[in-house]
């Protein structure tokens, strides 16, 4: 899942009264998850469940670390062993939910989701998911939008959700409220000092022809605190062009086609801004290969 | 079809030779990876339904995965995930070497989905190696011929996920092709179309993103069949520099065989 973060401090409670064998094992367990070390917490709790197949916490921790090591299929068999031990939290449906969804199982996601919600109905991060799921996976941005607004209602300084509330307006065609929204966002990620770039990004596509200086200040941010993600030199580089600095466009598609060469539309726009500086066969060699992208990929 | 059909040492030694499966990457054995669109991926209605796939996918033993397979297709015989399961099934009477159950689980799995490009080459290889080894080989050559040439359209088809480089797309896209067009090759020498058996083991090599020494030993006996030794000689040759070893062995045991020939004339 896009924007997807790991396991939230809030997360580190066990999802139900501490089964596992010793208050030490627990502890260790909490502590690696604290620290984002999860091969360790996948092979603890995964002695833990030999030694105990009946401990349902350690099944849950065990695939909230399969989770986040990207094996969903281990993830979604430890989750559901917890579940079939009894267990049957919110935190259990939402990470549940979170696999199935890894494994692209949309129906299984969905119910899960709802469950999380319904047995929490406090938790605003299935309404996130469920709203990533309409705009990413079903394209449908009204869905989509009326569940970031249930989250943004429960939780309302979550960048995500405020940042998604806030791309669903403007595909909506609503560039002000949007605006509101990515503004919220920004305010929140700057409040958190979090490096995530995706509100700064949304707010310079919005205001790219209305304001591209403004929109500059907001593209560079974005390209300084998540310098690794391709979009974010890209929405740069379109500002650049938008601004007619042509170097620096140029500079910036470059560095995005470096991070996602098979991105169909960084190529062209380098063959647009090649164009423009009069490199023509620099330009040709960019349309084929868009061209070529096309045909593998198909549509982005 | 069946023309000049002759069924020498030479054409058993062609076909009997294993086709090496290509790896291909994730997409292509399973449905749960990356997809170049997860919304038309087959979705379980259950969770018991997705728990017992995902134990087929995770069964250490081709024997749990066939009992596996069937339970879930007794119990979810409207699951869209069988095919894929079949599929499965089909990998785990292969590796039991059980010819007949890995054809009909994979008719089986093609059923659900013409296009499954890792079941048609698993399929098509295999039916053409078995062709030499029975009597009646008419069927199999046909099936063999159909399942490379769905090869060669399926892959076409194929849109990867953006996650796969271009160029490693594009490799395992002409390791495909090489393979379906080696098959096409095995079925044309052993109907005894020879200058048709030549094109195709040409072509698999061109394609092949590291061509083998059995694609040249292939190439090598066609040669020999159509009677142009000396073509046969140099790619036998180069079989035998390419190996492995067993290919080596059968590469020289052949280029001497050429040479008495060449000498009782």
């Amino acid at each position: 899942m896009k924007a997807q973060s790991p396991v939230s401090f809030d997360d580190l409670n066990s999802p139900s009264a501490s089964k596992i064998a010793s208050e030490d094992a627990l502890s260790e367990i909490l502590d690696l998850a604290r620290h984002n070390r999860w091969n360790e917490l996948a092979a603890s709790a995964e002695q833990i469940t030999r030694q105990n197949p009946n401990d349902a916490d350690a099944f849950y921790w065990l695939g909230v670390a399969r989770l986040e090591l990207h094996k969903p299929i281990g993830a979604v068999q430890a989750l559901r062993s917890a579940q079939n031990l009894g267990m049957d939290s919110s935190k259990l449906h939402e990470t549940l939910g979170r696999a199935y969804y890894d494994l692209n199982q949309f129906i299984l996601f969905q119910q899960q989701m709802k469950e999380a919600s319904r047995l929490d109905p406090l938790n605003f991060r299935p309404n996130y998911f469920l709203g990533l799921y309409q705009i990413t996976i079903r394209s449908d941005v009204a869905t989509a939008l009326a569940f970031f607004d249930k989250a943004t209602k429960l939780q309302p300084d979550d960048w995500k959700s405020l940042y998604q509330e806030g791309r669903c307006l403007e595909l909506s065609g609503k560039p002000g409220e949007a605006r509101a929204y990515y503004a919220r966002a920004i305010r929140s990620i700057e409040a958190s000092n979090q490096p995530f770039g995706w509100p700064f990004q949304g707010m310079a596509h919005l205001l790219i022809n209305q304001d591209p200086e403004q929109a500059l200040n907001f593209a560079k941010k974005a390209a300084t605190v998540e310098p690794n993600e391709y979009s974010n030199h890209l929405i740069l580089a379109q500002v650049y062009e938008r601004l007619g600095k042509l170097p620096e466009a140029l500079r910036e598609a470059k560095l995005a086609a470096s991070q996602s060469p098979n991105t169909a539309q960084v190529r062209y726009l380098l063959f647009m801004l090649y164009r423009r500086a009069g490199k023509n066969q620099a330009a040709q060699s960019e349309l084929s290969a868009f061209k070529k992208l096309k045909i593998v990929y198909g549509s982005e | 079809m069946v023309q000049n059909r002759r069924r020498s040492g030479s054409c058993r030694l062609v076909a009997g030779l294993v086709f090496v499966l290509l790896c291909g990457p994730a997409f292509l054995e399973a449905q749960l990876g990356p997809l170049s669109n997860p919304a038309r991926a087959p979705q379980a209605k259950s969770q018991k339904e997705l728990d017992l796939y995902l134990k087929i996918l995770t069964d250490a033993t081709p024997q749990s995965v066939l009992k596996d397979s069937d339970a879930f297709a007794s119990q979810f015989p409207e699951s869209e995930l069988l095919g894929i399961a079949y599929q499965y099934e089909m990998h785990a009477f292969k590796d039991m070497d059980n010819f007949e159950g890995m054809v009909t689980a994979g008719q089986k799995a093609l059923l659900a989905n013409p296009d499954n490009l890792n079941t048609l080459l698993t399929l098509a290889p295999a039916m053409a190696n078995r062709a030499s080894q029975v009597k009646n080989a008419d069927k199999l050559l046909g099936q063999a011929e159909e399942y490379a040439r769905l090869i060669l359209s399926a892959v076409e088809k194929v849109k990867p996920p953006l996650q796969t480089s271009l160029e490693k797309w594009e490799a395992t896209k002409r390791g495909m092709q090489s393979q379906a067009h080696e098959v096409l090759g095995v079925v044309a020498i052993d109907r005894g179309q020879y200058a048709i058996a030549i094109d195709q083991f040409k072509t698999a090599i061109s394609l092949a993103p590291t061509p083998m020494g059995s694609q040249y030993f292939r190439l090598g006996l066609a040669f020999a069949a159509a009677g142009e030794r000396d073509s046969a000689k140099e790619h036998l040759l180069h079989a035998a520099e390419l190996g492995p070893q067993p290919v080596r062995k059968l590469a020289l045991v052949e280029i001497n065989k050429l040479m008495e020939k060449k000498s009782s004339k």
